[in-house]
């Protein structure tokens, strides 16, 4: 399998905040969901990549192909959407289609007239007096119109119901479903990356915090209870988040095999995605 | 081709509110000037609706991108190259001065029956028009079109009385019939000349300030 993305060493820095030696891969026909709480750096990674910032340092390639020497043709085949419908406002989304779609080699009229009928839009409608979620669905339209080979999205589902957001999750599905096809999707909404994410990416500070198969992860962590007087300093270190109270103790851990030898009368149950992350980025011991 | 120019359209569809206000403002100094005994002949009302038209409209797009700054930043993540935005937007402004042109040369004709333009005079009016975009531009893309604004209007102020001071000082220097004798031609071609110069000069500097900008 080939990589839609490469990230090595990816350093940028700003006065308060910084990205430090973030390297990850996007690999081919995944959905690699890229995680964080607001301000971990999930943006402005997304903006590096695509070369809206400029970068302290590091390596980006896409398909093998590095940005700096190859941008017009890696961009021909990205299909981007950012966060909160980055259009203007007074142009009807039949106007803005036309400033860019000439931009893309493979720019279909055909394609992308289908998906504004799924999407349920009129194109001579103008784009400020669509609602968030359709100013969504009219950026993936966009994205999906010019037989991209990567979509790229920066939080789209963010301020947006959970019945349009199933749905932006169900076009992504199918769009992996062709062969070659890719897509990175930040969010801080993990719920949204239960379903349907293949890798997950998640980065907290700044920096990569682990990067791994999402049912791998499931796998590995368990949220673990039982009674407290079973707990020992031993078993203690193997917990991510452990909270002790009167009725017992529960908490998260990557080791729930060798917990469950340790504290035999201790039950385990599936963590979610957003259990994970807290325990990683916000985790209480 | 169609790629780029699909970026000119960008900026047409962005200034569009503002064009018939533009061109009403440039047949408003048409009428004015042409209908003026003392001046409708001459260089004076084609520079002076050509450089208005620039100000409006090229404001106008520099507030559009500060306050549509994600819509540019959409722009950019398409393959259209940072370069060619910049380029773009050049010759935007040079197809101001060719309607402003023909704008005038209609006004010409219905006001006085006739066009009093020389080439010369045509190409003097690009070039003033294009020294104050030249200096203009790259400040718009550095500073954005608020901060560059207060720095535009105090250049010409400068500019203006400086012009004014230094022509007082020397005017009874300098000789009038070496300028007169010159054939229109040639004063016309300098003035192309000197405008492809400035131009380039500024969309080289535009180009620069313009890849380095983070969104």
């Amino acid at each position: 399998m080939n990589n839609a993305i490469e990230v090595v060493g990816l350093n940028k820095t700003y006065a308060n905040f910084g990205l430090e030696n973030v390297s990850f891969i996007v690999p081919e026909n995944c959905i690699t969901g890229f995680i964080g709480a607001n301000g971990a750096g999930k943006s402005t990674t997304i903006k590096s990549i695509l070369r809206l910032v400029n970068i302290g340092g590091g390596s980006i390639k896409f398909w093998g192909m590095d940005m700096e020497k190859h941008e017009r043709e890696i961009k021909d085949r990205i299909g981007v959407v950012l966060d909160d419908g980055a259009f203007y406002e007074h142009l009807t989304m039949a106007q803005m289609k036309s400033i860019i779609a000439p931009a893309y080699s493979n720019w279909s009229d055909a394609e992308f007239s289908t998906n504004m009928e799924r999407f349920a839009l009129d194109p001579k409608q103008k784009i400020s007096t669509l609602s968030k979620g359709m100013k969504a669905k009219f950026a993936l339209a966009l994205a999906l119109s010019h037989n991209a080979d990567l979509l790229i999205m920066d939080e789209p589902t963010s301020g947006l119901d959970p019945v349009v957001r199933r749905e932006l999750m169900n076009i992504i599905i199918d769009f992996v479903r062709n062969d070659g096809k890719s897509v990175l999707f930040s969010t801080h909404i993990v719920s949204d990356l239960e379903r349907v994410a293949d890798m997950l990416l998640l980065i907290d500070k700044g920096k990569i915090v682990f990067e791994e198969d999402k049912d791998a992860l499931l796998d590995k962590h368990k949220i673990v209870k039982g009674r407290n007087d079973e707990l020992t300093e031993e078993s203690r270190k193997l917990f991510l988040t452990l909270n002790e109270t009167a009725f017992g103790f529960e908490g998260l851990s990557a080791n729930a095999e060798q917990l469950k030898k340790m504290l035999p009368s201790s039950i385990t149950e599936r963590a979610s995605i957003e259990d994970i992350m807290l325990a990683y980025i916000g985790g209480k011991k | 081709m169609k790629m780029y120019l699909s970026l000119l359209r960008k900026d047409l569809l962005i200034v569009k509110k503002y064009i018939l206000l533009t061109f009403a403002l440039v047949i408003f100094y048409c009428i004015i000037f042409l209908s003026s005994d003392s001046v409708r002949a001459g260089v004076a009302p084609l520079a002076m609706s050509y450089l208005w038209a620039i100000y409006l409209l090229m404001q106008t797009l520099a507030s559009s991108d500060a306050k549509y700054s994600k819509a540019e930043a959409v722009i950019c993540a398409t393959p259209y190259l940072r370069t060619a935005i910049v380029a773009m937007r050049y010759l935007f402004s040079l197809s101001i001065y060719f309607v402003v042109l023909i704008v005038y040369i209609l006004m010409s004709l219905i006001i006085n029956g006739a066009v009093l333009l020389t080439f010369a005079d045509a190409m003097f009016a690009l070039l003033v028009g294009n020294i104050m975009l030249g200096i203009t531009q790259p400040l718009t893309y550095k500073f954005g079109g608020e901060k560059a604004r207060y720095i535009i209007v105090t250049l010409i102020l400068l500019a203006t009385i400086g012009f004014q001071s230094a022509f007082f000082i020397i005017s009874d220097e300098i000789d009038y019939s070496l300028f007169a004798n010159l054939p229109s031609v040639l004063i016309g071609g300098i003035s192309l000349i000197l405008t492809a110069i400035i131009v380039t000069i500024s969309a080289l500097i535009s180009v620069s300030i313009y890849k380095k900008k983070e969104f």
